[in-house]
């Protein structure tokens, strides 16, 4: 972490800036437990999380943005469960320990002098133990009707590498994971108080998509748990996904918002979201901005809460299955400055299988 | 609420505000001296990037649906 940003500084401070205000450094805080109150109740999904990001925007001159970001997080996974004594092929189970992961996104921004076109290529990184993923970006996005309409086309290529550490300690190799990732985005003014947009976004993924870590537990038809296996899912996953958002400004400062996502998938799961959201000006420039969440997951058909029998493709994977959930949440925004301002967030989840969470941010950013 | 009825209400609202966004696409424009409310920060839709990227960390590591205002699937981060 400490080499990436030594080197995207020393990139950066070489680099002949402008002045317009284009260019920032963020940095932010992360602090989420997750509980574990329900889910599959013969594993421990409870975790904790905490993270430091490093986000750097540069306005290099007129055709060249640079933005660079890094997140270090600390990931503290609950204790495994024992296995009840009536599973006859498991002592123990093993959560992968606490951890380190890191995060890291390069993207460049390029507009030609007299283009109305933005392109923006990338690349990312991850890395945490037994895992790696690597991929590459490309963004194009340009103005329509003088600036009312903002449309953006972007896809994603991932290429995940795994060690197959299993949840029974078993060690099985190695295996890896691709994902395209198409958006396609409208942005439009459609009145001098109110903007929309429409998005959709497409994902393939090949490969390897189980967690090693997940197990299933087959009961017994007298309700007894007696056998732990593998979760197995299919190697091909495609989802589809459409975003409306709306916004709307009564006065200046102060709007309202109605953010709403269907989600379809080829597993069987449905996930359908509404968020509506309500953002002003406290005093002395303070912005608060607050917002709902509601959502309905319809699980993937893989997911069976208690399996009599192995099946060829199952999972006991609370994420996977249906549920309720509601999450609120809010962000503060302190100015410290004409340029530098505190944001400050708090938010949390509950479902009603559940599991809940709940989290907070604490950032800085400097702009010139 | 009832699950089918929560799910009912989110799909009929998310089915109003595609329409609503699409419907309303057909407005005129705004003039440049019209924008003064559209500039503000308080009509962007995401206004700060680290909370986007923690959000989709804690609440969307495996199914996904989370947002999807332009995050990349990653696939899962193996995590757990």
């Amino acid at each position: 972490m400490t080499a990436i940003l030594a080197v995207c500084l020393g990139l950066l401070s070489g680099l002949r800036a402008s002045d317009d205000g284009d260019s920032s450094v963020a940095f932010d805080l992360y602090a989420f437990r997750q509980h574990d109150g329900g889910g599959d109740p013969l594993r421990a999904e409870g975790f904790d999380y905490q993270g430091f990001r490093v986000a750097i925007v540069r306005r290099v001159d007129e055709t060249y943005r640079l933005r660079v970001n890094g997140t270090l997080a600390f990931i503290d996974n609950e204790e495994a469960l024992l296995p009840p004594p009536t599973v006859t092929n498991a002592l123990t189970t093993s959560a992968s320990p606490s951890l380190l992961t890191l995060d890291t996104n390069f993207t460049l921004d390029i507009t030609p002098e007299h283009s109305p076109w933005t392109y923006s290529p990338g690349f990312y990184y991850h890395h945490q133990i037994e895992y790696i993923g690597t991929g590459l970006d490309f963004g194009i996005q340009r103005e329509l009707l003088d600036g009312d309409v903002q449309v953006e086309a972007r896809y994603s290529f991932r290429w995940d590498f795994l060690e197959l550490a299993y949840w029974d300690q078993t060690f099985r190799g190695n295996d890896d994971r691709i994902s395209h990732n198409t958006l396609f985005s409208w942005t439009q003014n459609l009145s001098p108080s109110t903007r929309g947009n429409l998005s959709f976004q497409y994902t393939r993924q090949d490969g390897f998509l189980s967690e090693p870590y997940n197990y299933v537990t087959l009961y017994r038809a007298d309700g007894d748990p007696i056998l732990f296996v593998d979760e197995r899912l299919p190697n091909r996953r495609d989802r589809l996904q459409v975003n409306a958002r709306l916004r709307w400004s009564p006065e200046i400062a102060t709007a309202l918002g109605l953010d709403t996502s269907y989600y379809l998938g080829s597993w069987g799961l449905q996930h359908a979201a509404v968020e509506p959201s309500a953002e002003t000006e406290l005093f002395a420039e303070w912005r608060l901005r607050l917002w709902y969440r509601l959502s309905f997951q319809k699980g993937a058909r893989y997911f069976e809460d208690r399996p009599l029998v192995s099946r060829r493709f199952q999972t006991r994977d609370s994420d996977l299955g249906s549920f309720f959930m509601q999450s609120p949440g809010g962000t503060l925004t302190v100015p410290l400055g004409s340029n530098e301002e505190i944001r400050f967030s708090v938010y949390g989840f509950t479902r009603d299988d559940g599991v809940d969470g709940l989290g907070s941010k604490l950032g800085v950013i400097f702009r010139w | 609420m009832s699950r089918n009825r929560s799910a009912r209400v989110i799909v009929s609202l998310i089915v109003i505000a595609t329409l609503t966004v699409s419907l309303v696409g057909g407005c005129r424009g705004t003039k440049f001296f019209e924008r003064e409310r559209l500039s503000d920060r308080s009509m962007q839709f995401d206004t700060d990037d680290s909370f986007v990227f923690i959000r989709n960390k804690t609440e969307a590591a495996r199914e996904g649906a989370f947002g999807g205002y332009g995050a990349a699937a990653a696939g899962g981060c193996g995590c757990q």
